[in-house]
């Protein structure tokens, strides 16, 4: 795990805050208005936009007024790592591959690399567990998920 | 029709097998992530909540509300046979109920936490019962600047009550109201923040952000600390609590059931805080309070009762107000509007079947854990062998699918993704994400009669300070001066 100084992360996310709320702002900014009375659809996601600006702007002059760096704060487990980057795969590949080889691999790799299993019970693991969400999802719910070219 | 009338076919209701069998199941499947660390409730409805779609709005619902009251009773398993609180509301019953399993007296803890959790239960359903239609036939009278108040104070009153820093609560509440204007504009039809994106025409999937915040970031944290763990395993015949234990835990179990009946209705973390003031009112009424800490029961029964007698009387400001005072009924709302049933005053009216089905799972589902979670004790304990590697594939699964059929497109799997990342982030540095996920559900809402109020009184603002609207707020404020006393009141005789 990575350890980050609690201050640059507040920092960072306080930043992102910001740079949200400036985009609802300058977004919104261009959808009619209203007035005050009688608000129009940019004038709720405007005043929004601003408040989330000023709260993460207080939140970033707090945290650099702080004189501590701040407890570290250790991030990016190999796990969290692996599982995030599984899911990436998985989004990519949901409708082009089909619904249960893209989960198939996605467990697969799961098994292998976070329950670190050995190869032959990852497969089996992921083979039944794609038995059990057909069962489950296609033939007892009737979920249709996309099948991919094969 | 009178009440009783309406109890019976809610029972008729109830207690067909489809309703039945999914009330089961979410009592059964709430237990689990009550039992294990790191799965709470909210984290157990929000990954089963796409699994609902495919359901009638009853069974839906029953199953949701069987999750959230379940977790309440599966989280005292392992605070009392780990010292490891399955879910926030069971921290309290580390204290003596941990103790007491040092001693050898597991079984009684348990037994008298699940009965405890059963009568507690059962009078909160009972005040549901009683409380919401009176509260509804009100409610119907008042207009959209009454709800806007009452909408804003549920936040104002999440943000008092918040455990972390306020200012960060109040970014997220801002930035859960931003998000929820993303999509068409529904008093004017304009799109918003789509960027010509038609599958961003009904707004960011709730489904996928609550998924993402809530369960897929739970489960990025549980793995930096994914450890299998070993419980004291009590006997069956262990279970039978004596003759002086019952006797002892009897007003407990009284006084939890009002404690936690009346911090229901209150917004916010209300099963959390009764646990806190019930506990420290028995240490109070105690006679022999040096006890509490080294095994007393009270210090379990009282606890164990408050937070299980939350459950129904949270569901009070949900059914007859249509508002969301926690997370849990937020997502319960959530599932709701996605049937097409809006709660709120009309729900008796016009869905009478969803209001008295539910209360009456509820009284079920109360006698379907006591059965479940006395017997099977060790089944459950047994959960927590299972490595954490091994769940994470089938939860995620479940996840992926969950999300991608509720609008058929992979956008919303990335939705999940994105948002459980920035969970993740958000909550490694102190963000909560429960404003975030309440001011997300009541965005558009609060948009939309807050306009609305406007438009009615010609532009005046003074309509958000009218009559009923200054009553709600005192109300609102005398509860939530309460609240402070009593958590103020349980830290010093805790200590704490």
């Amino acid at each position: 795990m990575r350890p980050v100084s609690a201050r640059v992360g507040e920092l960072l996310i306080a930043t992102a805050l910001f740079a949200a709320g400036l985009l609802f702002v300058w977004q919104s900014a261009r959808l009619p208005f209203g007035d005050v009375g009688l608000p129009g659809p940019g004038f709720f996601p405007f005043v929004l936009g601003i408040l989330l600006g000023l709260f993460a702007l207080v939140i970033v002059v707090r945290t650099m007024r702080q004189r501590d760096a701040g407890e570290a704060v250790s991030l990016g487990h190999r796990d969290i790592v692996v599982v995030f980057a599984a899911l990436v795969g998985a989004g990519f590949a949901f409708e082009r591959l089909g619904a249960y080889a893209t989960l198939g691999l996605f467990t697969a790799a799961l098994l292998l690399l976070v329950a670190r299993t050995s190869v032959w019970r990852g497969i089996l693991g992921a083979s039944l567990g794609m038995v059990a969400v057909w069962a489950f999802f296609k033939v007892l719910l009737g979920v249709q998920l996309p099948a991919g070219p094969f | 029709m009178s009440a009783f009338e309406y109890l019976l076919s809610g029972f008729a209701v109830a207690l067909s097998w489809k309703p039945l069998m999914y009330c089961f199941i979410g009592c059964f499947w709430g237990t689990v992530v009550g039992v294990l660390p790191g799965l709470g409730p909210l984290a157990g409805m929000t990954l089963l909540l796409p699994l609902t779609f495919g359901l009638d709005p009853t069974s839906g619902i029953i199953m949701l509300a069987g999750i959230f009251y379940g977790a309440m009773y599966g989280g005292s398993t392992t605070s009392i046979l780990l010292r490891i609180p399955g879910e926030a509301a069971s921290v309290v019953t580390c204290i003596d109920g941990y103790e007491m399993a040092r001693q050898g007296r597991a079984g009684p803890a348990l037994m008298i936490a699940a009965l405890g959790s059963f009568i507690g239960g059962t009078v909160s359903v009972l005040a549901l019962m009683l409380a919401a239609p009176p509260l509804a036939r009100v409610m119907v009278a008042i207009g959209p600047s009454v709800e806007v108040v009452l909408m804003l104070l549920a936040l104002g009153v999440i943000t008092f009550v918040s455990g972390g820093s306020r200012l960060k609560t109040v970014a997220m509440i801002a930035l859960g109201l931003v998000l929820g204007t993303v999509g068409f504009d529904k008093l004017t039809g304009v799109p918003r923040f789509t960027f010509g994106n038609l599958s961003l025409a009904d707004g960011l999937s709730f489904t996928a952000l609550a998924i993402g915040l809530f369960g897929l970031s739970e489960i990025f944290i549980n793995l930096e600390n994914s450890e299998t763990i070993r419980a004291i395993q009590p006997r069956l015949k262990d279970l039978v609590p004596r003759w002086t234990d019952l006797r002892e835990s009897a007003p407990a179990i009284g006084r939890g059931s009002v404690v936690g009946c009346l911090f229901g209705i209150i917004p916010g973390v209300s099963h959390v805080v009764s646990t806190f003031v019930s506990y420290a009112l028995e240490k109070r009424l105690s006679k022999h309070p040096e006890q509490f800490g080294k095994g007393a029961i009270a210090g379990v029964a009282g606890p164990e009762t408050a937070n299980n007698a939350t459950t129904g009387t949270a569901m009070i400001p949900l059914l007859a107000l249509g508002i969301p005072s926690i997370p849990a009924t937020a997502i319960l709302l959530s599932a709701l509007t996605i049937h097409g049933v809006q709660p709120g005053p009309l729900l008796l009216t016009d869905n009478p079947q969803v209001f008295w089905g539910l209360v009456a799972s509820m009284y079920i589902g109360n006698l379907v854990l006591l059965i479940l979670n006395l017997p099977f004790v060790g089944l459950f304990v047994n959960l927590l062998r299972i490595p954490y590697g091994w769940l994470v594939p089938a939860i995620l699964v479940i996840s992926i699918i969950g999300v991608y059929s509720v609008n058929f497109n992979d956008m919303d799997i990335w939705i999940m993704m994105l948002s459980g990342g920035a969970g993740y982030l958000l909550r490694k540095f102190g963000y909560e994400m429960a404003p975030l996920l309440l001011a997300l559900v009541l965005g558009d809402r609060l948009e939309e009669n807050f306009r609305l109020a406007l438009t009615l009184s010609g532009g005046s603002y003074a309509t958000f300070a009218d009559r009923a609207a200054l009553i709600v707020i005192v109300t609102v404020l005398a509860l939530l001066l309460m609240v402070q006393g009593a958590t103020r009141k349980f830290k010093v005789e805790s200590g704490k």
